[in-house]
């Protein structure tokens, strides 16, 4: 076993403790920015649907005015965003490099479109039953609760799903300016040094990981549905 | 008993502005199973959203036992609510939710005790006859099946109203039918009242105690159900209560029948309407033999609303023409209503 991983994959076996850590920075990188990123992202479509027209806090200035602000957000390039946040993430957590500079940015990044997923998934739902709610006498905030997010369950775990996906691609992003995890990794070794061995190894990594997660998402989000 | 006041509701669209409700007056009296008849987009789903102040109207008062709703907001304006259940067209059920689930769901919004909505809910189950499937999801469930859960759960905090916003509309006809006797038992065992609004008369046949029809956002008609099918007034009510007797259709078909060859036989084609007691009467025997005029039926038939027969002919009449007016006149002074479909040339008219 020690041979082969040597003979056709020298570099990967010599800095597999490097490899290791990245993979742990990686995992740090996506489960933070996943939890405060999807949370907020999810408030924020919970907060795009209900103020929408026929919603049940309609509002079209909050509507349209946040429509907005995620229309903008989502179109600036997550390079680029990186490099405009850099003061905003020096001042929040005191560093604008390695995994801890990298959420500040991944966070931002991945709110527009945690938020739209979400809206899409909330859209999903039968407005017809929220109204037999609102017949009942039962108050808005716990039809959010009890009705909206139940019944789109299976929706908002697919969503979910896709938003750890692309924040998995953002680490590797990220990690090409200095932001650690795998994706650093495979920069720095795999093309920088020719390392090509690093390179596929990196790859099949995140191949196996995405499918993890998808099936689970996938699984999660059938057994849920009725 | 509900009472609207000079309702007003109108849409602004980008079509234009569109008016769902116009000075809309009507009392349901308390226990009556109340029918409110009207076309889509005649406003009758505004009507019905107002009386639970789903839709509020622009203008206008809602009273519930004499208590104004409209000034009602937040939680009294639910708690109000409450008293009053709803079921609708495509049923509005949590998917995500099993059948008890669903019938618990206002229950546990109230925090009952665990046990007192275990028992009201299979209670509630037996009353709409579906207790085999207490763990099953809507989606297992078939149309009927699943507009019994949303009775079930309308039921659930004892409401004294009953609204059905086109509750039948999705279901085949047996399957309308046995959710109409369950809407009729709710109503009588219950004193429960219902107000349902629906397109088909069929339905306002079958149980409404008394009716409105509305067209334009407008009130047109209302009376007892039996007065408005054997009185129609507006020219609206008339087509829709054509629609049960099917004399749209029959009147349809003589346009394309060989009325020309009748009417060279000196024949002409009367509309009959008995009412009540005379319904049962052997008229057309009787105008036989005492006018000597050649009567045939084309078309006839009897419907029962609210327990009295209504009666419809399509007679072609040949005879001596003196005899033949003076046998209309006969029937209308027994008070049965004739309209001429098609009637002999005169004199004058071919000069």
């Amino acid at each position: 076993m020690k041979e082969l991983l040597i003979r056709y994959l020298p570099n990967v076996f010599e800095l597999q403790d490097y490899f290791l850590q990245s993979i742990k920075e990686t995992a740090i990188m996506v489960l933070i920015t996943g939890a405060i990123g999807l949370s907020l992202g999810v408030i924020t479509g919970i907060i795009l649907v209900v103020t929408d027209k026929g919603g049940l806090y309609e509002n079209s200035t909050v509507h349209s005015l946040l429509g907005r602000v995620i229309n903008v957000v989502r179109s600036i390039p997550f390079v680029i965003l990186i490099a405009l946040m850099v003061t905003f993430t020096r001042f929040l957590v005191g560093t604008a490099i390695g995994v801890k500079g990298a959420i500040v940015p991944m966070v931002v990044g991945v709110i527009p479109l945690a938020s739209r997923l979400t809206e899409q998934a909330l859209l999903e739902t039968d407005p017809g039953v929220l109204e037999a709610g609102r017949s009942m006498g039962i108050s808005r905030g716990y039809l959010i609760r009890h009705v909206m997010i139940p019944e789109a369950l299976p929706g908002l775990i697919r969503a979910v799903v896709t938003c750890f996906i692309s924040l998995i691609g953002l680490t590797a992003m990220a990690g090409s300016v200095g932001g650690g995890g795998i994706g650093s990794f495979a920069i720095r070794y795999g093309y920088n040094r020719y390392m090509e061995d690093v390179t596929i190894v990196c790859v099949l990594f995140l191949l196996i990981l995405v499918s993890i997660i998808q099936s689970l998402g996938n699984r999660a989000a059938d057994r849920l549905t009725h | 008993m509900i009472k609207l006041e000079n309702l007003e509701k109108t849409y602004h669209t980008d079509a234009g502005d569109v008016h769902a409700l116009s000075n809309v007056s009507l009392t349901i009296p308390k226990g009556s199973v109340y029918g409110i008849v009207g076309a889509s987009g005649a406003g009758k789903s505004t009507l019905i959203r107002s009386i639970n102040l789903l839709e509020k109207p622009d203008a206008g008062k809602v009273f519930i036992d004499g208590e104004n709703i409209t000034l009602l907001s937040g939680k009294s304006l639910e708690q109000k609510r409450q008293k009053i259940g709803m079921i609708f067209q495509h049923f509005n059920l949590l998917k995500s939710k099993t059948v008890y689930e669903n019938i618990a769901f206002p229950l546990k919004y109230r925090k009952e005790k665990p046990k007192e909505i275990e028992k009201r809910v299979d209670a509630l189950l037996k009353l709409v006859d579906l207790e085999d499937k207490k763990g099953s999801y809507p989606s297992q469930l078939s149309g009927g099946q699943k507009q019994r859960v949303a009775i079930a759960r309308a039921l659930a905090n004892d409401p004294n109203i009953l609204l059905c916003d086109e509750a039948t509309s999705a279901l085949d006809p047996q399957t309308t039918a046995s959710i109409l006797t369950l809407l009729r038992n709710l109503n009588e065992k219950l004193g429960i009242t219902v107000v349902l609004i629906t397109h088909q008369m069929s339905v306002v046949k079958e149980i409404c105690d008394r009716v409105a029809v509305v067209e334009a956002g407008q009130i047109v008609e209302e009376a007892q159900t039996y007065e408005l099918f054997a009185n129609p007034q507006k020219e609206i009510t008339k087509r829709f209560v054509d629609t049960v007797f099917h004399n749209d259709d029959v009147e349809r078909l003589l346009e394309q029948d060989d009325l020309q060859k009748r009417l060279s036989r000196g024949e002409e084609i009367w509309h009959l309407v008995f009412r009540g007691e005379g319904a049962n009467h052997a008229y057309i025997a009787e105008l036989i033999r005492k006018f000597y005029l050649d009567i045939s039926v084309i078309y006839g038939s009897i419907e029962i609303i609210q327990n009295k027969p209504i009666g419809n002919l399509y007679v072609s009449i040949g005879g001596n023409d003196g005899c033949l007016r003076g046998a209309l006149g006969y029937l209308r002074r027994e008070g049965i209503s004739t309209e001429p479909l098609l009637l002999k040339e005169t004199e004058e008219a071919i000069g």
